[in-house]
């Protein structure tokens, strides 16, 4: 299987006419280079949880190389629980990610209980935002508190990347998504301390292009495998792929 | 292979990154991808003092002929009204730079206006972090009937609106690539100014030269115009 990039919204871009349908989505992935892309409704963190997921649930539906992560917001835990009713169980969804009314604060543990609680049964992953330090801490206490839920840190905590990482060398079940700065630095660093088995690759497009992204791990110095883990692997593996992939085969 | 110039790196010891900025780090990224000039800056020039700074770019530059010296002047410290800007272009620097969210002055600031129209009177280009709303709208108001070529760097999608309406009323208002990164950014400031008036920037050795690279490559321009991008502007605007 080819790249993966686990991290891109639908709506809202930030240049007018990108990525605002499904042909646009699927024709930008295709010329990056993409084979897969999950996608964040862009609708459901900023307007209706509910409204915005079913809009993911339908772009994706069907689709071999569009999934979904569903948006829940900790201050609308009722349409965000809904949502994860009604969608979390079909396969397009691959995970859950919380957002709340300022992007830039930490979720906390107790915001974000009664939800957690809801999508605990799925089994999926969690995607939580980490713009900075202080998020990681957060998210190294939920992370703590539920060891099953693999979570996967958005952004790698911001210009506190190298925090991130060590945090994430001591916690098992965070996965750091490449998304955030580009810097040099970073996704060696990453790799150093807790391998290359636990980052997976993310762009934030259409706010950070996906080719922008993939630059960063061109120039990494990484070996193939490491970047192979990264690019494809890791995601295929956390989102139970893999498995499908060797049943297909299997069959054939 | 088209010729490509980097008008954005810097090298030096940066205490708010989370490493240092190495020439050799610099000089290996370029070899790597083949940009043929760096128009560089040392760090010392924007976080301690510009006179230093400036020497360790010109020594810099000695050395390794691929990178061209670019100065900087913090308008905070700057005391006289000597001929610092017409020594500059004597000593060979090709641009001057200006930091003021990094080093926390208003646009609106007698010293600076000074000095910008200083930089305009020398005939060298004058590159400016515009990186947050309004700021890109102040320095023209600040700058008034400004005749030399000024380069926003900084510009992300946030500011990208900003940039090209002043861009579409000052002829002589270039953009910098390295904050062109959300999808079709590029392409719409092609559209709607002309490559003409875009230089790429690549941020390096901090950020990795192939996000700004595959940015430019993934944006569809004509082939002429991806050449003019990514070099032609350059060696044009800055006389190399």
């Amino acid at each position: 299987m080819g790249t993966i990039d686990i991290h891109g919204y639908f709506g809202n871009s930030p240049i007018p006419g990108q990525a605002a349908n499904r042909a646009q989505v699927s024709d930008l992935l295709k010329a990056r280079g993409v084979e897969r892309a999950c996608l964040f409704s862009a609708h459901a963190i900023s307007v209706d949880p509910l409204a915005g997921n079913r809009m993911i649930s339908a772009i994706t539906d069907s689709s071999d190389s569009l999934y979904g992560v569903l948006v829940a917001h900790t201050n609308r835990p009722e349409p965000s629980i809904q949502a994860i009713r009604e969608m979390m169980g079909s396969r397009q969804f691959v995970g859950l990610a919380l957002t709340s009314a300022e992007p830039d604060r930490s979720i906390s543990r107790s915001s974000a209980e009664d939800i957690l609680q809801a999508h605990r049964r799925y089994g999926k992953p969690l995607f939580l935002y980490a713009p900075h330090f202080q998020a990681v801490r957060q998210i190294a206490e939920i992370a703590t508190a539920y060891p099953m839920l693999r979570i996967v840190v958005l952004g790698m905590g911001g210009n506190d990347w190298r925090q991130a990482a060590e945090v994430a060398h001591r916690i098992t079940n965070l996965y750091l998504e490449t998304s955030g700065v580009l810097d040099c630095s970073k996704i060696p660093y990453a790799v150093s301390q807790l391998g290359a088995h636990r980052i997976l690759f993310g762009s934030g497009f259409p706010h950070t292009d996906t080719v922008a992204a993939m630059g960063l791990i061109e120039d990494s110095g990484l070996s193939e495998a490491d970047r192979k883990q990264i690019l494809s692997l890791n995601a295929q593996k956390l989102f139970g792929w893999s498995e499908a992939v060797r049943e297909e085969g299997e069959t054939s | 292979m088209p010729e490509i110039i980097d008008i954005n790196t810097m090298f030096g010891p940066l205490p708010i990154a989370p490493s240092d900025l190495s020439i050799e780090g610099l000089l290996s990224q370029m070899r790597r991808h083949q940009i043929s000039l760096s128009c560089t800056i040392s760090t010392i020039g924007l976080q301690l003092d510009h006179n230093s700074g400036n020497a360790a770019t010109r020594a810099a530059a000695a050395e390794s002929k691929e990178l061209i010296p670019v100065a900087t002047i913090n308008p905070l410290r700057y005391m006289s009204n000597d001929d610092t800007i017409s020594s500059l272009k004597t000593n060979g620097f090709k641009m001057v730079r200006f930091f003021p969210r990094m080093q926390g002055w208003p646009i609106q600031f007698a010293p600076f206006v000074m000095l910008g129209h200083g930089v305009a009177t020398a005939n060298l280009p004058l590159m400016i972090e515009t990186g947050v709303p309004g700021a890109a709208t102040e320095l023209l108001n600040a700058l008034g009937d400004y005749a030399g070529a000024i380069i926003l760097t900084g510009v992300d999608s946030q500011v990208l609106a900003e940039a090209l309406v002043l861009m579409t009323r000052h002829a002589n208002i270039y953009l910098e690539t390295s904050g062109l990164i959300a999808t079709g950014a590029i392409a719409l400031a092609a559209s709607q100014v002309g490559t003409e008036r875009l230089l790429f920037g690549s941020g390096a050795p901090m950020r990795p030269v192939a996000c700004g690279l595959n940015l430019v490559r993934a944006a569809g321009l004509a082939a002429e115009d991806e050449v003019a991008l990514l070099g032609g502007n350059a060696r044009r605007l800055l006389k190399l």
